[in-house]
C-alpha cells in the first residue's frame, strides 16, 4: 500500500542518552536541509525531535518506508544505518497512530503528563507545514493528535498534580492562600531548588519577594535578580511578621526559626497564615513551628511525599487516557481506511454519471425541443434518480471500515459488479445467457448485459 | 392553597436533585455535575421565591401557616449562599446550604398544617425585624459553619502533610474559607443581636414570659456568637479556632430552633387549623 502510516523512532526508552544525541534532528544547519525528501514513496513527512525522543511519521509505500527513512535519517547525521537499527522501533497503521496519540498526550513522556511535548509536537507540525511535507493525512492526524491530548487533559486527572519539589511547594502555597497576587515571599538563603520555588512564586504573580542571606552581598545579588528586596540577616524575625511564604535553604548546622519566634511573630502579624518550605538539610527550621496555628511547616522530605503521590496518581491516570487513546486510534482508523474508497466511490459517481448524462442527452434529442424549465425539470429529476443509485452502493462499501479484509473485499466486489476498472466482460456469458434471464431464472427476454 | 403547595412541592423536588447531585459530584469529583446542582438549586430558590411572592400577595399574615414561615429560614440560607458567590466566587458552600435547605423545607411540611395567629400589632415589623434579622443571621452562620468545617478538613491535612481526598480536590483554599467565617460573623452576630432585642422588647407586651430552655439556649448562642465577634474584632484571631467556633454555635443554632418548637412563647400563637 503506497498510503501506509509508518512511524520510525527511538526514545529514552529505547536509545542512551549518547545515541539520542548523536541521532538527534535538531541542528538548524540539518533542518535547513530537507532531510527526508518527498517523492513517489514518500508522500507525506513529519520530523519530531526532542531531548527525548527522534520521531518520524510518513505516508509511505510500507515495503521500502522504513529502509528509506533509516538510511536518510542515518545520513543526515553522518552515521550508518547498522548503528541507529539497534535503538528504533518501528510502527505502521493504528499502532503508528497509537503511539503518535500517546505521546501527543504525554503517556509515554519521561514525566507522565508533562505538558510541553504537546508544544514541541506543534513545532514540528508547524515546520511540517512550512516545508509543505504536511498534507491531507498528516494534517489530519496533527489536529486529531492535538484533540486527543486535550481530552487526555480535561478528562482525566493527569496533570493535575505536581512531579517537581518547586512546583508541589506552589501548588500547596495556593492551597493556603486563595489569591497569590496578595501573598509576600522570603527568600533564606540561595539554592538552587529555593531559586526555582522563587521562580514559579513570581511567574505566579506574588506580590513581592525579598531576600535574607548571611552574606548581605548575595542576598542583594538575588534580589536585583527577582526585582525584589535585600534583608539583612539580622532582621530576619521582623522581616517574617511580613512574609506570607517562606522559602528557606541555607546552609545553617542547627535551626534558625523556632517555635518560640513564631509566636511573636504570629501576633505580629495577627495571626494570618504562614507556609514555610525549608529545603535545607540540615533543616533550618524546628518541626515544632508546624504544631502553630495558621502555621505550616514542608521539609524536603515531605515535599518529596507528595510529588510520590502525584506520580502514583498520574499512572492510575494514564490508565484512563489510554482508553481514551485506543478510542481515538480506532476513530482515526477508520477515516484512514476511508480514504482507500474514495477512488472507487469517485469512479462509481463518475460512472452512473455518464450513463445519466448519455441516456439524457439522447431522450432530449429524441422529444425535445424543451424550453428551460421543462429541461431543469428532467435534469433535477435525473440528478435524483443518480444520487439514489449511488447510496446504497456506497453505504455497502462503508460497510466494516475497520477490518482491512472486509474492507478490500467490498471494493473489489463494488469494482467488479459495476466494472469501475473497465474490463472487458464478454457480451454473453459462458452459459450462453444473459444477465437479466440468469436474474429471472433462464425466462426473462434476452438483452444486453451492458 | 392548591397552588402554594404545588410550588412547595416543586421547590423541595428540586433542593432534593440538587443535594443528590452535589453529593453525587464530589463523590465522583465532576465539576460539571456540582456546576449542574448549583444551578438547580438557583432554579430552587427561585420557585421558593415565587411561593413567598404568592403567599404574601394572596393571603394576609393571619393565613399562613407555620410552615410557610419557617420556609423563610432555607430562603435566607440559599440567598446568603448566593451573595457569599457573588462576592467570594466561591461556590462549595453550597455543600451545606443545599442539604440544609431541603431539610428546612421538608420541616416546614409537618407544620403547614398549624395555623399561626398573630396579633395586630405584631405583624409587619415583628417579623421584618425579629424573624428576617434571626433568619438572616442564622443563614449567616451556616455559611460560617461550611467553610469552617471545609477549613478544618484541608488544615488537618496539610498539617498532617496528607493528599486530600479526590471530593476536596476543588475545595477553596484556607484564607478564602476564614474570609468566609470573618463576614459571616461580621454581618451575622450584630443581626442575631437585632433580632433577639427585638424579641426581647416585643414579647413581653403579649406574652407572659416565663423562662424556658429555648430562652436560655438563645442566650447561650448569644454569648458564644459575641465570644467568636470579639475574638474575630478585637484579637484578630484566625483559622482553626474561629472555625471550630462557629460549627458550634451554628450547632446550638440548630438545637435552639429545635427547642422553639417544643418550649418557645411562640407555641402561644401556634394553632392547630381547623
Amino acid at each position: 500500500m503506497k498510503n501506509d502510516l509508518c512511524l520510525v523512532g527511538l526514545n529514552y526508552k529505547t536509545a542512551p542518552v549518547e545515541v539520542r544525541e548523536a541521532f538527534a534532528l535538531t541542528d538548524p544547519k540539518l533542518l535547513e536541509k530537507d532531510i527526508i525528501p518527498l517523492d513517489d514513496d514518500i508522500r507525506e513527512c513529519l520530523i519530531l525531535s526532542t531531548c527525548n525522543r527522534v520521531e518520524i511519521v510518513a505516508i509511505a509505500d510500507n515495503k521500502i518506508a522504513k529502509e528509506r527513512i533509516l538510511e536518510l535519517w542515518a545520513s543526515a547525521v553522518g552515521k550508518k544505518v547498522s548503528e541507529l537499527n539497534p535503538y528504533i522501533y518501528y510502527y505502521r497503521g493504528a499502532e503508528a497512530i497509537n503511539h503518535l496519540f500517546s505521546v501527543a498526550s504525554s503517556l509515554d513522556s519521561m514525566v507522565l503528563g508533562e505538558p510541553q511535548i504537546l508544544g514541541q509536537l506543534k513545532d514540528a507540525y508547524k515546520e511540517a507545514l512550512d516545508r509543505g511535507s504536511a498534507k491531507v493525512i498528516i494534517n489530519r492526524l496533527l489536529h486529531r493528535a492535538f484533540s486527543v491530548a486535550k481530552r487526555v487533559r480535561t478528562e482525566t486527572a493527569i496533570a493535575s498534580s505536581a512531579v517537581s519539589i518547586s512546583y508541589a511547594a506552589i501548588e500547596l502555597a495556593k492551597r493556603i492562600f486563595e489569591d497569590m497576587s496578595e501573598v509576600r515571599a522570603l527568600l533564606i538563603g540561595a539554592g538552587e531548588m529555593a531559586e526555582l520555588a522563587a521562580t514559579y512564586l513570581l511567574n505566579n504573580g506574588i506580590k513581592s519577594i525579598s531576600v535574607a542571606n548571611r552574606t548581605f552581598s548575595r542576598a542583594q545579588e538575588l534580589a536585583k535578580e527577582y526585582s525584589g528586596t535585600a534583608v539583612p540577616f539580622d532582621c530576619l524575625l521582623e522581616s517574617l511578621s511580613e512574609s506570607d511564604i517562606i522559602i528557606s535553604s541555607t546552609a545553617a548546622a542547627e535551626p534558625i526559626i523556632n517555635a518560640k519566634d513564631m509566636k511573636e511573630v504570629l501576633k505580629l502579624r495577627k495571626h494570618k497564615p504562614m507556609f514555610f518550605i525549608d529545603i535545607a538539610v540540615p533543616r533550618d527550621i524546628d518541626a515544632d513551628v508546624n504544631t502553630l496555628d495558621n502555621v505550616y511547616l514542608y521539609d524536603i522530605d515531605d515535599l518529596k511525599d507528595v510529588v510520590e503521590e502525584n506520580i502514583a496518581q498520574r499512572r492510575s491516570e494514564a490508565l484512563k487516557a489510554e482508553a481514551i487513546v485506543q478510542e481515538e486510534t480506532s476513530k482515526f482508523v477508520q477515516w484512514l481506511r476511508s480514504l482507500d474508497l474514495q477512488p472507487t466511490i469517485v469512479d462509481l459517481i463518475n460512472r452512473n454519471e455518464s450513463i445519466v448524462n448519455e441516456e439524457l442527452e439522447r431522450t432530449m434529442d429524441r422529444l425535445g425541443p424543451f424550453n428551460q424549465e421543462q429541461e431543469n425539470a428532467l435534469i433535477a429529476m435525473m440528478t435524483s434518480i443518480l444520487k439514489k443509485i449511488n447510496h446504497d452502493p456506497i453505504v455497502y462499501l462503508k460497510k466494516n471500515l475497520g477490518e482491512t479484509d472486509a474492507t478490500n473485499f467490498n471494493i473489489n466486489l463494488i469494482r467488479r459488479i459495476f466494472n469501475l476498472d473497465n474490463e472487458n466482460i464478454p457480451s454473453h456469458s459462458p452459459a450462453g445467457i444473459s444477465c437479466t434471464q440468469r436474474r429471472m431464472g433462464g425466462s426473462g427476454k434476452k438483452t444486453s448485459c451492458k | 392553597m392548591t397552588f402554594e403547595k404545588i410550588l412547595l412541592g416543586i421547590v423541595i423536588f428540586l433542593y432534593s436533585i440538587a443535594t443528590l447531585g452535589i453529593f453525587l459530584g464530589m463523590l465522583s469529583s465532576k465539576r460539571k455535575l456540582r456546576s449542574w446542582a448549583n444551578k438547580v438549586t438557583l432554579a430552587g430558590f427561585a420557585t421558593h421565591t415565587l411561593l413567598g411572592i404568592t403567599l404574601l400577595i394572596n393571603h394576609s399574615l393571619e393565613e399562613i401557616t407555620a410552615g410557610y414561615y419557617l420556609l423563610l429560614l432555607p430562603w435566607c440560607f440559599i440567598l446568603v449562599w448566593l451573595i457569599a458567590w457573588r462576592i467570594l466566587k466561591t461556590q462549595f458552600i453550597s455543600l451545606t446550604v443545599a442539604p440544609l435547605a431541603l431539610l428546612l423545607s421538608v420541616f416546614s411540611v409537618r407544620l403547614s398544617s398549624i395555623q399561626i395567629v398573630l396579633p395586630d400589632n405584631f405583624a409587619g415589623t415583628f417579623i421584618g425585624l425579629h424573624l428576617g434579622s434571626l433568619f438572616l443571621s442564622i443563614g449567616l452562620l451556616a455559611l460560617a459553619c461550611g467553610a469552617g468545617s471545609i477549613f478544618l478538613y484541608v488544615n488537618n491535612r496539610i498539617k498532617k502533610k496528607e493528599p486530600l481526598a479526590d471530593f476536596a480536590t476543588d475545595f477553596p483554599a484556607l484564607s478564602t474559607c476564614d474570609k468566609i467565617n470573618h463576614v459571616a460573623v461580621m454581618v451575622g452576630f450584630p443581626l442575631y443581636t437585632l433580632g433577639l432585642i427585638s424579641g426581647f422588647v416585643w414579647a413581653p407586651l403579649f406574652f407572659q414570659i416565663v423562662a424556658n430552655p429555648k430562652i436560655l439556649v438563645s442566650l447561650v448562642l448569644w454569648f458564644f456568637y459575641a465570644l467568636l465577634f470579639y475574638q474575630r474584632v478585637a484579637l484578630g484571631k484566625k483559622g482553626r479556632k474561629p472555625a471550630r467556633l462557629a460549627i458550634l454555635i451554628f450547632l446550638i443554632s440548630v438545637l435552639a430552633i429545635g427547642l422553639d418548637q417544643v418550649f418557645s412563647h411562640h407555641s402561644q400563637i401556634l394553632l392547630p387549623l381547623q
